[in-house]
């Protein structure tokens, strides 16, 4: 499209200042004029000319040669490779990030942070974003006022966490730390763990995993590493519960499988039974806890019979023997043993607080 | 019994037979892989299993809620008929009922689903009629309840119960007026919601015919099955379950304009239809047991829960507890055993 075309696609009052951008001739150091590209508007509209609100400028900077060398992808354009574009914003992406972390270089202690964190820790330089904040349109103040963030992918191997139902979006597994100095030289400096859908899910929800606060005086190189074990061993932990969760399931459905009404396929968390004793109906529902083994399971006898209010009469039944180190069917025969002893105190009381 | 968790996401169950006697020369895996491979033609063989025209006691007094022994019901497909006849653990009985199914009673209808608590979607189909010489329902202190009153009672055991199981089921209300029949309540998982709707029905004049297709046409009008491309693998997004509590004892119902909308939805694996019979005691002045056939013979699939009982409060309660399984969970009807003690099976 030549310069008038362009001009004319845009709103006529916009036209003007177009026009001087596109004849401007030469602006930066290097040689080439600026560009304007993609012209749309923002409104809905079928015509063509004269709405034109939003564009894309580019600006020749720097050397095109720089820029070539930086980025190969645009240098060697493979017009075959469908993938081209998805290189080229790659290596901009990575030249972006250096660009950032070579602006650490003004502050000493977040430069001593940055090469600390991935020279002398696991964590390598494609794992570390930094972000140099901006306020203000000075840019002095852009870079003394403004905050900077190191974004921090932790290794983490997520690869047994208990698996989503087919059918479901997983989504992929990341957890991602944040760490604000703000100011840059201050001290205050805020962490913050941001971990993906399905990490945050199988982890049991949003608040299951405390970040541990960042110790004054610590320093990125002593605190990421201590995040990421203590987020391995709760993912660890996490995969135990579920194995033993499933096995003790597993262990009440061949003590009474036939009366099972309906259990928590995703998570063995719980399940309900339909059960009888001498001519008694009554509904036990197990469930177990976050911390399973180490936290007993929770048995609640409901009745079929009796409800007040329109609730039905539920009681919690807490006083059997259980330890952790048990194996699962002997958790569970024990378990039976006393609700089977429990069931005639549970039908008294029921009937007494319900009266039919 | 034997558990299987496949991959975390679900558990199949499999469930041996009974003991066999010495004359049984098919082992036990056999039959079950047989039933596996030929699903289509043994499931209704399967089904057909009924032991009902040899329990029909002289019905005992129901006075007492907690020790009622009436057992004037239809069907026995429980174990706990055996039990009161016998005494023993259904395993161990070898009774003449080893004769009337030594070929069948290998064949537990089997489908390759997965068994996931997906959330149900759960159509509570109330019979407002009432006959004006019921028998009414009595209580240990001798107070007596008409049954309308009752049934709405375990039905509001029954929604409160499944909302303390999974807050994700859905309650929609469908009442079988004189020969109508009404969609009143639109699916809801807030239990108030559904039970202040029922709460305010009262009952109708019992008609000379139920009509079975208006039923299904209405229940087909508000609902849609869903469809999963790989059923054998992926949980479908709920499940639909027809509750029917069927009241008449003088009114057989019929599918009066053709089974059309009733043999769509039970072509889905994701609908079920449960029945709970409430029946006066079966005797010549009433047609009970012509009515309980038609029911029973309703779905031969093999996975409905179909359960009778006559004027005997406590198994009311009993009997609609039953269905509160999950019917991709539940096991299937024949199987079902809920004694506490001598539970297991070694």
């Amino acid at each position: 499209m030549d310069a008038n075309a362009i001009v004319q696609s845009f709103h006529p009052k916009l036209q003007p200042y177009i026009r001087e951008v596109l004849c401007s001739g030469n602006v930066g150091i290097c040689a080439g004029s600026l560009k304007i590209d993609d012209v749309q508007s923002g409104r809905p509209t079928i015509e063509e000319s004269d709405c034109g609100d939003r564009f894309k400028l580019i600006i020749p900077y720097a050397e095109v040669g720089i820029i070539e060398e930086n980025v190969p992808s645009l240098a060697n354009w493979d017009s075959q490779d469908s993938k081209s574009l998805l290189y080229v914003i790659c290596e901009l992406l990575a030249l972006y990030r250096k660009h950032q972390v070579s602006l650490l270089s003004d502050y000493s202690r977040l430069q001593f942070e940055y090469s600390s964190l991935v020279y002398q820790t696991p964590v390598c330089e494609d794992d570390v974003e930094v972000l140099i904040g901006s306020r203000g349109t000075n840019i002095k103040s852009r870079l003394m006022g403004g905050a900077v963030n190191f974004l921090i992918r932790l290794k983490i191997d997520f690869s047994d966490l208990p698996p989503v139902p087919t059918g479901e979006d997983s989504g992929e597994c990341a957890a991602v730390l944040v760490v604000t100095f703000h100011p840059p030289e201050g001290s205050r400096i805020i962490p913050q763990l941001f971990l993906s859908p399905r990490v945050e899910k199988a982890l049991g929800g949003s608040s299951s995993f405390h970040l541990p606060p960042f110790p004054s005086g610590s320093c990125l190189m002593d605190y990421v590493p201590v995040v990421a074990e203590q987020l391995r061993d709760r993912v660890s932990a996490m995969c135990v519960t579920y194995e033993k969760k499933k096995e003790y399931l597993g262990a009440f459905c061949y003590r009474m499988g036939k009366a099972m009404l309906e259990f928590d396929a995703i998570s063995f968390s719980r399940a309900s039974f339909l059960l009888e004793c001498r001519d008694f109906y009554f509904l036990l529902h197990v469930s177990l806890p976050m911390h399973f083994p180490k936290e007993r399971p929770v048995f609640v006898l409901q009745s079929v019979y009796h409800s007040s209010y329109g609730k039905p009469f539920k009681s919690r039944y807490d006083d059997y023997p259980y330890s952790p180190r048990w194996d699962p069917s002997e958790m569970v025969e024990r378990a039976c043993t006393c609700i089977t002893s429990y069931v005639e105190v549970f039908q008294r009381n029921s009937i007494q607080s319900c009266p039919i | 019994m034997i558990c299987y968790l496949y991959n975390c996401a679900f558990i199949v169950i499999e469930i041996p037979m009974r003991k066999r006697t010495a004359m049984e020369t098919d082992p036990l895996e056999k039959h079950h892989q047989k039933t596996n491979n030929e699903v289509s033609e043994d499931d209704s063989e399967s089904a057909e299993v009924k032991l009902h025209t040899d329990n029909l006691n002289v019905p005992r007094s129901n006075m007492d809620v907690s020790r009622s022994s009436s057992t004037s019901s239809l069907a026995s497909s429980s174990q706990n008929d055996e039990l009161v006849k016998n005494g023993n653990c259904p395993e161990e009985t070898v009774s003449n009922d080893s004769e009337v199914m030594s070929g069948e009673i290998q064949k537990i209808p089997n489908r390759n689903l997965p068994a996931v608590n997906v959330p149900e979607k759960i159509i509570l189909c109330i019979d407002l009629s009432e006959d004006p010489n019921y028998t009414p329902f009595k209580l240990g202190d001798g107070t007596k309840y008409a049954p309308l009153y009752m049934i709405k009672r375990v039905a509001e055991i029954f929604i409160n119960s499944k909302n303390i199981i999974n807050k994700s089921h859905e309650f929609a209300l469908v009442v079988l007026q004189s020969d109508t029949v009404a969609w009143l309540r639109d699916f809801t998982n807030d239990p108030c919601d559904i039970i202040s709707v029922l709460e305010d029905m009262s009952e109708t004049q019992q008609g000379d015919t139920f009509d079975l297709s208006a039923l299904f046409d209405v229940i087909s009008d508000h609902v849609s099955l869903p469809q999963v491309s790989e059923p054998n693998a992926t949980p479908p997004p709920f499940v639909v379950r027809v509750v029917l509590l069927y009241s008449r004892s003088h009114c057989v119902p019929k599918f009066v304009h053709g089974q059309e909308s009733f043999s769509l939805l039970l072509s889905s694996d994701y609908f079920t239809v449960d029945i709970l019979y409430i029946h006066e005691d079966p005797s010549e002045a009433n047609k009970c047991e012509e009515i309980f056939s038609v029911l029973d013979d309703l779905d031969d699939r093999g996975f409905s829960y179909v359960l009778d009982v006559p004027r005997n409060t406590t198994k009311l309660h009993d009997n609609m507890a039953k269905l509160l399984g999950h019917p991709l969970q539940r096991p299937v009807q024949k199987v079902a055993y809920y004694k506490l003690e001598l539970q297991e099976i070694r």
